[in-house]
């Protein structure tokens, strides 16, 4: 599948989703200006990507999402769509699939830990906290 | 002195006695906000060397100017534009939002903040996350998170004040203060 990529601008992260490259990776501040139209298209993706790999019907133990999310800063609003992101991810991962989530954070920043535990609360995809 | 320059000179003795560090009066479109989290951002004067708490005071302004430009459906002319104002006190930074609601939101914004108020720290917390997991994403974008955020970013307990404008609408006032 092609990679799905969006440049990160002042409020908008950037996605860098690379499979054949194993990146997958949310950088920057969430807080775009509609982040309902934002997060559709990352989720839509996410999405086809998952039924691409259930559709090889081998389903190799290679097949592997290791998912970066190096958040600055997000809103309210973006969170519900982080949310569903992760829920896409979870769903891989309830389905026998390996897949993990990186959350970093700067060591300045514990809020940020915190809203990632937060996060893994809700979903049962394991969580790794990065310090930077 | 003229009228003009003695007003001006008392602004700037009351900005700088209150030390106000940004100001903001006139609607509050997605444009200004950009503008203004630019500015608090760029800012080296403020909070340089604590970038925690530079974030956190940054994340409060995000959700209450995010909720005056959401919210901002009122456009009677005649009607006062909103405020923004973020300042020091002796031991935290404070951030002032005023706009103009409808009088029949009065109520669930006075219930919501007292109920939040009422809660200790966990609590928030629980309910964010049930928020968070349960909630949907409103007509106008909000997810209905904003307050319980302001409220865990803050730590203290939410100011707020209703000054009523005519039958319709009036100013609603929200203060949140961040420990130094």
């Amino acid at each position: 599948m092609n990679p799905f990529i969006i440049e990160q601008s002042e409020f908008s992260p950037s996605i860098i989703f690379d499979p054949s490259n194993s990146k997958f990776e949310i950088t920057g501040e969430s807080r775009p200006e509609n982040a309902g139209k934002f997060y559709e298209s990352v989720i839509k993706w996410l999405d086809q990507y998952y039924d691409d790999i259930l559709s090889k019907k081998e389903l190799s133990s290679t097949e592997k999402i290791y998912f970066d999310i190096k958040l600055e800063y997000f809103n309210s609003t973006s969170a519900k769509y982080i949310l569903d992101l992760l829920k896409v991810l979870d769903n891989y991962y309830k389905n026998g699939h390996l897949a993990k989530i990186n959350w970093h954070f700067d060591a300045l920043d514990e809020d940020m830990k915190d809203s990632g535990e937060q996060f893994s609360k809700l979903v049962k995809v394991p969580f790794a906290f990065i310090q930077q | 002195m003229d009228d003009r320059l003695k007003f001006i000179d008392e602004i700037y003795k009351t900005m700088y006695k209150e030390q106000i560090v940004l100001s903001y009066i006139g609607s509050v479109t997605p444009e200004i906000v950009n503008a203004l989290l630019k500015s608090f951002k760029n800012d080296d004067f403020v909070l340089k060397d604590q970038v925690g708490l530079k974030k956190r005071v940054y994340k409060i302004i995000v959700e209450c100017l995010e909720n005056i430009s959401r919210h901002s459906e009122i456009t009677d002319e005649n009607l006062p534009p909103s405020i923004f104002l973020l300042g020091k006190e002796s031991s935290n930074f404070f951030i002032i939002s005023g706009n103009f609601i409808y009088n029949t939101q009065v109520n669930d914004i006075t219930n919501m903040i007292d109920k939040i108020n009422g809660m200790d720290t966990d609590s928030i917390k629980d309910k964010y996350l049930e928020v968070l997991a349960n909630g949907l994403i409103s007509k106008k974008g909000g997810a209905g998170l904003g307050m319980y955020d302001i409220a865990l970013k803050s730590g203290n307990k939410l100011e707020y004040n209703f000054r009523y404008a005519n039958e319709t609408t009036s100013l609603y006032i929200l203060k949140v203060k961040v420990d130094l």
